[in-house]
């Protein structure tokens, strides 16, 4: 035992000494206790039943959407079986490419069916979108890869504040090769993916942020499309076409070395046996009325992505000329409403059912 | 080095690894090394400043002869030295306040063993304790790493006597201190930390915009307890691993009837000191010159003196003053009520009585925490929004949670009257607690940078 405050001394000797080892009995038998609870919890996180009733499982990045969307397209694939095609980029797209409308407007055109799925995560640029789009690669092998880029994708602010939100999640790091613990955690067990979805629940703003989750759960499909947008909300007055021309200025006069990293993995992929389109995000037509200055920057992008597609020998599909949406069909300067996405998903499935066939 | 962290559990493995192979003398030298070792993980500051006080420590007392005449000079030179350097090096001191951060003037620990300083050199002024003559074995009292960073203040009177004797550490030893260990971090990562961060940020800074301030005001003083008591735990049962006995700081101070039972029980290291060498030797000087035990001024200044130190000791600040008078008043008022009628003591009284005393004292202690958490102007701010219906919403039903588990831990503590009661449980109880708690830790997200809150004083 140890000596009470001022008692009297015995001789010194040997200090540590273990006897009955009843500690160790507790501590095992705690042990058991412990490894008990979570065989339970994972059998339980793994019923139907209960999981309809829980969050959408988490990843371990603090990005809910990014997950809520990786949860559905595990699904997507577990119901389809395969992944034909993929749709990648920021909330330019999750909201803007209605696989649904594509898949058949391709049919219409090729007589093919298409299964895709769109992956389009809120405020990410090109560095996390590459990260995600390895990932999809190498756990899904989708025939086709349809890369949404806008300008804002290459810019360093989007860039910067969501690369490291999505490219260092453990579990983004586990699929692309590298083994983390708790990578392989997130993708092996149901009841850690659980406790990521919920373990926020310390922070001051959790009910708040489980709202939010909850509300993108409910916007988000099957296939991943986003429904986030009214129709016709925008109006094409001189408030947007000052956001659209000060958002060019901005985003060209600073791109990101990393975000262009990311647009070159992305077209690399294409040497990996997956087929890879570029597709520019459509614009409002305002865009073509900017400044001269704004104008010139967006030609610089243009052109910056052109050349590192052909580069790589992937196609880089121009939209803006054509100016497939009619100014009715954007909800904001940068987003595309119901009706919006309507119109540019049954161009683009026409245009790639036509791509493929010739 | 962070107290809850790899590194900290890593360094103290090898301690103990080192520790246990070898014998007495060099045992001691270990620790002081560790000791120092882990300062230096602190900053350079804070090894100088602790080996500048130490050595100044170590030699005045080594020169004081108690019936000597010059004797009383050189305690006040000894005691001033420690105060200059609480003064001049502590963390919230008034360096802070100029360079307006820690710092590099910041030394850690310096409030905690410069009181140490201080009681060690008025004990061997008194003849209570003879000087140290050994410097290895007084440098490890103020410097011994467990108790560093906030204590707890350790007398030399026991702390040395106990350096000298054989230390046993076998499964009983361990079983209580790895039951301490895993209670301070339950107390500190599950309740405390997780408390703090329940409350919104805003209702200590700007009251007016906030709305539920009883429940943020009672919420902080929950955090706070289990804060320091976590602390305490934590270094008492890794300090137990090295057969080294820490005192206790906290014993369910929530639950004491009255503010002298509550100061018993609340920072008890810290109270036991100031009773020793403010609040007794005032008292004994102002009942030379009146013996009556309605001598008022006895019973007012003492408690209020101590208190408004003890305030002082927290931050050179006025809210910190204000809520050390106000504690100062508290005991004051029970004394004067106490004054002419016989008492019964605290446990004797009604189960009624008894609890009627703890929502009081409950009630007045979080009251007083109000300037201790907030300067005096957002502390004004902060009553006028409690006499206002906004002031008094519901809390969040994770705060009721962690509130009722923080009970529940210092009930069964306080109903068996014992802090290991757990240890009496049977083994299959022993076990789920045990599971429970590290169940808990797990479910707890904890990034590390919340420090104690004591660390800072």
């Amino acid at each position: 035992m140890i000596q009470a405050p001022g008692s009297a001394c015995s001789p010194r000797r040997r200090t540590f000494k273990l006897t009955t080892g009843i500690g160790a009995r507790t501590a095992g038998l705690a042990l058991g206790f412990l490894a008990a609870a979570l065989i339970a919890a994972e059998i339980i996180a793994r019923i139907p039943a209960v999981r309809v009733r829980l969050l959408v499982p988490g990843l371990g990045s603090s990005h809910r959407q990014f997950e809520i969307e990786m949860a559905r397209l595990e699904d997507f694939v577990a119901e389809h079986g395969t992944l034909d095609c993929v749709f990648v980029g920021s909330s330019v797209v999750g909201s803007g490419l209605d696989p649904e409308v594509f898949r058949v407007a391709h049919a219409g055109r090729s007589g093919r069916d298409i299964r895709c799925f769109n992956l389009g995560i809120f405020g990410v640029g090109a560095s996390a979108e590459a990260a995600i789009a390895d990932v999809v690669r190498r756990r899904y092998h989708p025939a086709l890869l349809i890369y949404m880029v806008n300008l804002m994708d290459l810019g360093q602010a989007a860039d910067r504040s969501t690369a490291a939100m999505i490219a260092s999640v453990p579990w983004v790091r586990y699929q692309r090769g590298e083994f983390t613990i708790a990578g392989w955690l997130a993708d092996h067990s149901a009841a850690y993916r659980e406790y990521l979805a919920y373990r926020n629940w310390t922070t001051l703003t959790y009910w708040d942020d489980l709202r939010d989750a909850r509300a993108i759960e409910i916007r988000t499909r099957a296939d991943g499309f986003v429904s986030a947008f009214e129709a016709g909300r925008w109006t094409d007055g001189n408030v947007g076409r000052a956001v659209v021309c000060r958002v060019d200025a901005l985003a060209a006069a600073r791109f990101s070395e990393a975000a262009l990293h990311g647009l070159d993995t992305i077209c690399g992929f294409h040497a990996d046996g997956v087929r890879v389109v570029l597709v520019e995000a459509p614009a409002p037509r305002v865009r073509l009325t900017c400044s001269r200055l704004a104008r010139l920057h967006y030609r610089q992008f243009v052109d910056l992505v052109a050349r590192r597609a052909a580069a790589a020998g992937v196609p880089f599909w121009r939209t803006l000329a054509r100016g497939p949406i009619s100014n009715e069909g954007w909800a904001d300067s940068a987003h595309l409403n119901a009706t919006g996405a309507a119109a540019f998903s049954r161009w683009l499935g026409e245009k790639v059912a036509a791509s493929m066939s010739s | 080095m962070a107290l809850i962290s790899p590194a900290f559990a890593g360094f103290v493995l090898a301690a103990l690894a080192v520790y246990y192979a070898l014998p007495g003398r060099g045992q001691q030298w270990w620790l002081l090394a560790c000791s120092y070792l882990f300062c230096l993980t602190w900053g350079w500051t804070s090894a100088l400043v602790l080996v500048g006080v130490t050595v100044v420590d170590f030699a005045i007392a080594v020169r004081l002869r108690p019936s000597e005449r010059g004797a009383r000079w050189l305690l006040r030179v000894g005691v001033t030295c420690n105060i200059l350097a609480l003064v001049a090096f502590r963390h919230a001191g008034p360096w802070s306040a100029m360079t307006g951060s820690a710092g590099p003037w910041a030394a850690i620990g310096l409030s905690f063993y410069a009181l140490q300083g201080i009681s060690y050199l008025i004990d061997v002024q008194r003849g209570d304790l003879p000087a140290e003559r050994d410097p290895v074995a007084f440098a490890l009292y103020m410097a011994y790493f467990p108790k560093l960073l906030a204590g707890p203040i350790e007398r030399a009177r026991t702390f040395l006597p106990d350096l000298a004797c054989a230390r046993d550490v076998d499964d009983a030893v361990i079983a209580r201190s790895v039951t301490l260990i895993v209670i301070g971090l339950v107390r500190k990562i599950v309740i405390a930390d997780t408390l703090a961060a329940l409350i919104p940020p805003s209702a200590f800074t700007t009251p007016a915009l906030s709305s539920a301030l009883a429940v943020c005001i009672v919420t902080y003083a929950f955090a706070l307890y289990n804060d320091f008591a976590g602390y305490t735990s934590l270094v008492r049962g890794v300090s137990g691993l090295f057969g080294i006995e820490l005192s206790p700081n906290f014993v369910t101070p929530f639950f004491a009837r009255n503010f002298t039972e509550f100061w018993s029980r609340w920072h008890i290291t810290l109270s036991h000191w100031l009773r020793d060498y403010i609040y007794l030797p005032l008292s004994r000087a102002l009942l030379r010159r009146n013996l009556s035990r309605y001598n008022v001024a006895n019973i007012v200044l003492p408690p209020l003196v101590s208190m408004l130190v003890c305030g002082a000791w927290h931050g050179p600040a006025w809210n910190m003053l204000v809520w050390g008078g106000l504690h100062g008043t508290y005991l004051a008022g029970e004394r004067l009520l106490r004054l002419g009628r016989a008492a019964p003591p605290p446990q004797q009284r009604t189960a009624g009585r008894q609890a009627v005393g703890m929502a009081v004292v409950f009630t007045l202690a979080v009251f007083a925490a109000i300037p201790f958490r907030m300067d005096l102007g957002v502390s004004l701010a902060f009553l006028r929004g409690l006499l206002t219906w906004r002031g008094w919403g519901a809390p969040d039903p994770r705060v009721v949670l962690l509130l009722a588990v923080g009970l529940s831990l210092d009930w069964t503590q306080y109903r068996a009257g014992d802090e290991l009661v757990f240890l009496r449980w049977s083994r299959l109880a022993r076990a789920s607690l045990l599971a429970a708690a590290v169940a808990a830790l797990l479910l707890v997200p904890y990034d590390g940078r919340t420090p104690f809150v004591y660390q800072g004083f």
